[in-house]
């Protein structure tokens, strides 16, 4: 009872924070992967070998004109180029990816990237990849940025990926996911890996476009999107949605008794959006801003004291400002300066199965709000070196959290409130030195300070060598860390610590041609300082470690045609803090994507596979690995101004479950550590630029 | 899957272009050459200023040019990503995600001497453009706005465009 009433009186989000397992013996898997590390070396040395660096040798100053134009040129990659400098192995999806391929959320996006994959509760979508993805993680471990603007809320560090995600897809430029740590450019929380978000401009729509989507379990969404190039220069993009589902009907084994509906959540599952956002650009100036605000209801029971088929709902609002100036102070000198506000609100409603209390009805209303701003400088005073150095503050101004507690007859019969506040001041220096054509070493670090912990300092060390025109290796070791977040201080107390992580990785990558490409990544993350349970403290401790290491293989190429196809294979191994394999980390990760254009290139299909592994529920039972596959049709060029696209997901119907987070068994004694995921499901949407 | 690696590895097709050369490298060669084949107006600043705008390939590819010697001043490359310093350079390389703003770029140029030069097939209305005909990389010469920013391209840069647009 001690316990149940601890979910009931302090849990934030309804999971349990640690996990407590079972032990059983360590795998044998790390010693296959010891081998597996010697691969990419071996790759490595094979392609130095062969390469002699073209044109680099000679003093291209010394060629006339004449001999100039008698060489040929060899085009640059066509496939599309990462934009951060990260030297980590970056994953990019496009907005021609995201339309062929009729991804609607980030969470689709992420789901077709090389070693990743996400985790649905039916309340949010979690990410996962390289070792981390444990139920209990909301995504909060990576970054998630929007134009460089960090959109997690400053409560639980959640990144939003799905429908409570800021951001309707089609005003998506790009997608690029840097795996790993991120602390030297963003300080907290950039600990396993960055997602960036590049928005389009105006004058990618140069219209005003109506858009309406129907799709499977009584899906609707509408789209307004206006867009506009000024002939002064300025650029405007607006845009609003609303989104509405019905939902299902859905059965639950664990919760297969009389008492309990037979297992059977009726009329809870529905959910609904608003979005809206804007972004303007004129000269050196881009504002930006976004709102969102998502209402699901709650199909399982995600708490042990709540009542199954009861009405449970969660409402995330985010909204955010971004306005950056950037500008050339000089030559030599470039300044970009930011200032950001952000604002996050959680409510949500449940009843209790036990009310002898007098307690029927819980409520909680959680509240965020921040501001920051960072100066930047990128200096290029030294031929051979970039230096960029800046600064960050940061102000959590609000973190608050808010209990109630209510009658049968909806009277608050208790209620309780917590408040907690961070102000954080940072400083970033990185240099990228050229050493010549084919080294150049990219050293970083920075310094956070927070008014509540000890301060921080995140290195990062890269070398990248560049045998060939076409080949590219980058090493590198890096430190990151994590700030206990608002809930974490709430919950662990004075206990409460910054967690870290080491990691190391090399990267390989090699264009066969401009239209081929091969990237492959073997890396190892080391975690410590993390929250454990000590029985001799009766307390948590920041003394864990955990570790996890991988190697992933992609091969991308395109075609003139315009035919895109894409696979990776990804082997990942990852135990946690008592040394066991970590609970819903797939060892194997695949995925297929091929898209062509055909019927006289009026119609592109978009076709994907992917498939994830064995992995081990949180009762450390093994559920077999899953392959699913995605079908989507979309029109070429506009007719008339009209476009539409057609999605079958879960193109053959595997039945398939995924991990939950729900580690106690229901009364019926059987365990939900698995939840079962949708059949086939359907997506139309058709688009008219007026 | 160590197999399927050693596979992968010998498949490679290892050409090395003797006589070819990376696009941007190709580039910002070019570009070096535009200048030097271009009297500018006498001047008595120390540095000859070759900037990008927001062409960071070609930009990374001219730094080997930076500290050479150019009509008696010093090569100093800047790789710019706003209009706020484009006066004080005289070479302009205008990248496309800059296209849309270059009538802003030419009207803040006005008749400063800058030779603004492009890769990006819409913006013929550059003094210099850079084209690609089958695999070797051609350029126009667009004499008005050179003159305009009083500057005298070579008879040779004249005679090896492949299209020269006379004044009007």
């Amino acid at each position: 009872m001690m316990r149940i009433y601890f979910y009931k009186a302090r849990s934030g989000r309804d999971l349990p924070v640690a996990q407590e397992l079972p032990l059983r013996q360590k795998n044998e898997m790390s010693a296959r992967l010891k081998t597996l590390w010697t691969l990419p070396f071996a790759l490595a040395l094979m392609f130095a070998g062969s390469f002699t660096p073209a044109a680099s040798s000679e003093d291209l100053a010394d060629l006339s004109l004449e001999q100039l134009m008698q060489r040929e040129v060899v085009w640059a990659s066509k496939i599309a180029q990462q934009i951060s400098d990260s030297p980590s192995a970056v994953a990019i999806v496009t907005a021609a990816d995201i339309r062929a391929y009729g991804y609607r959320t980030i969470a689709d996006v992420i789901n077709s990237m090389r070693g990743l994959y996400t985790t649905y509760d039916r309340r949010y979508q979690y990410m996962g990849g390289r070792g981390f993805g444990a139920p209990e993680d909301y995504a909060g471990r990576i970054m998630l940025l929007i134009d460089g603007y960090a959109t997690q809320d400053n409560l639980f560090n959640q990144a939003y990926i799905d429908d409570s995600g800021l951001l309707d897809l089609e005003v998506v430029e790009r997608v690029e996911y840097v795996p790993g740590t991120g602390s030297v450019t963003y300080g907290n929380n950039a600990l396993l890996g960055t997602i960036n978000i590049v928005t389009k401009h105006g004058r990618d729509f140069n219209a005003t476009q109506l858009s309406g989507e129907v799709f499977s379990h009584g899906g609707k969404k509408q789209r307004i999107t206006f867009g506009k190039h000024f002939d002064n220069g300025a650029d405007l993009l607006l845009s609003a949605s609303a989104l509405d589902i019905n939902g299902q009907n859905l059965y639950f084994p664990a919760y297969d008794t009389p008492a309990t509906n037979n297992g059977r959540a009726e009329n809870i599952d529905d959910e609904r959006n608003k979005r809206f956002f804007g972004k303007f650009s004129y000269e050196g100036w881009i504002i930006e801003g976004g709102y969102v605000d998502r209402k699901k209801m709650v199909p399982t029971n995600p708490n042990p004291s709540t009542a199954f088929n009861t009405p449970f709902s969660i409402e995330d609002r985010n909204a955010f400002l971004n306005a950056r100036y950037e500008t050339d102070l000089s030559l030599k000198l470039r300044s970009a300066s930011r200032f950001y506000y952000g604002d996050y609100a959680y409510d949500s409603t449940r009843e209790y199965a036990d009310f002898s209390d007098g307690e029927k009805f819980g409520r909680r209303q959680f509240e965020g709000g921040w501001w920051g701003v960072d100066q930047k400088f990128v200096g290029n005073w030294f031929t051979n070196h970039s230096i960029v150095l800046g600064f960050e503050y940061r102000n959590d101004f609000r973190q608050d959290f808010h209990w109630s507690y209510l009658s049968p007859a909806r009277a608050t019969v208790r209620e309780s409130e917590e408040s907690y506040s961070r102000r954080t001041s940072s400083f970033y220096l990185t240099d990228e030195f050229r050493i010549n054509d084919q080294w150049s070493l990219n050293i970083g670090a920075r310094y956070d300070n927070a008014s509540d912990l000890a301060s921080n300092w995140s290195p990062r060390l890269a070398a990248i060598y560049r045998p060939s025109l076409t080949t590219t290796l980058k090493a590198s070791y890096s430190e990151a860390f994590r700030m206990p977040h608002a809930y974490e201080r709430s919950y662990y107390g004075t206990a409460a610590a910054p967690e870290f992580v080491e990691s190391v990785e090399l990267v390989l990558q090699h264009d066969f041609s401009p239209r081929m490409r091969l990237t492959s990544s073997i890396y190892r993350y080391d975690r410590s300082r993390q929250m454990v349970f000590s029985d001799s403290l009766d307390d948590y401790v920041a003394a864990g470690s955990s570790h996890a290491d991988g190697l992933e293989v992609e091969l991308e190429r395109s075609w003139e045609s315009g035919i895109r196809t894409r696979g990776s294979l990804a082997y990942q191994h990852s135990q946690d803090i008592d040394g066991l394999d970590a609970v819903n980390s797939p060892n194997m990760l695949g995925k297929f994507n091929l898209t062509f254009p055909m019927l006289a290139d009026t119609v592109r299909t978009g076709f994907e596979a992917q498939y994830i592994g064995s992995r081990l529920t949180l009762e450390r039972r093994k559920i077999s690995g899953t392959a699913l596959a995605n079908l989507t049709f979309s029109s070429e060029r506009k007719w008339h101004g009209l476009s539409a696209s057609f999605s079958i997901r879960n193109l053959f119907d595997n039945e398939y479950e995924a991990v939950s987070p729900f580690d106690w068994r229901p009364d019926s004694g059987y365990a939900q550590d698995t939840l079962r995921m949708d059949g086939r499901t359907f997506w139309l949407q058709l688009n008219y630029d007026l | 899957m160590r197999k399927f690696f050693l596979l992968l590895a010998s498949c490679l097709s290892l050409a090395v272009y003797a006589d070819s050369m990376p696009e941007y490298d190709m580039k910002a060669t070019f570009t070096y050459n535009f200048a030097a084949y271009t009297e500018w107006p006498e001047s008595s600043r120390g540095n000859f200023n070759v900037c990008t705008l927001n062409e960071e390939d070609v930009g990374q590819a001219l730094r080997k040019f930076e500290g050479k010697s150019l009509h008696g001043r010093r090569l100093v490359i800047a790789r710019l990503s706003s209009l706020g310093a484009i006066n004080q350079c005289q070479v302009l390389f205008i990248g496309e995600r800059e296209s849309s703003n270059l009538p802003r770029i030419l009207s803040q140029l006005g008749d400063a001497p800058v030779m603004t030069v492009s890769d990006v097939p819409a913006l013929s209305s550059v003094c210099m453009l850079l084209s690609l005909e089958g695999t070797r990389l051609v350029f126009d010469v667009n004499l008005e706005p050179c003159r305009q920013a009083k500057l005298k391209p070579s008879s040779t840069l004249l005679r090896l465009a492949r299209s020269v647009k006379k004044l009007p």
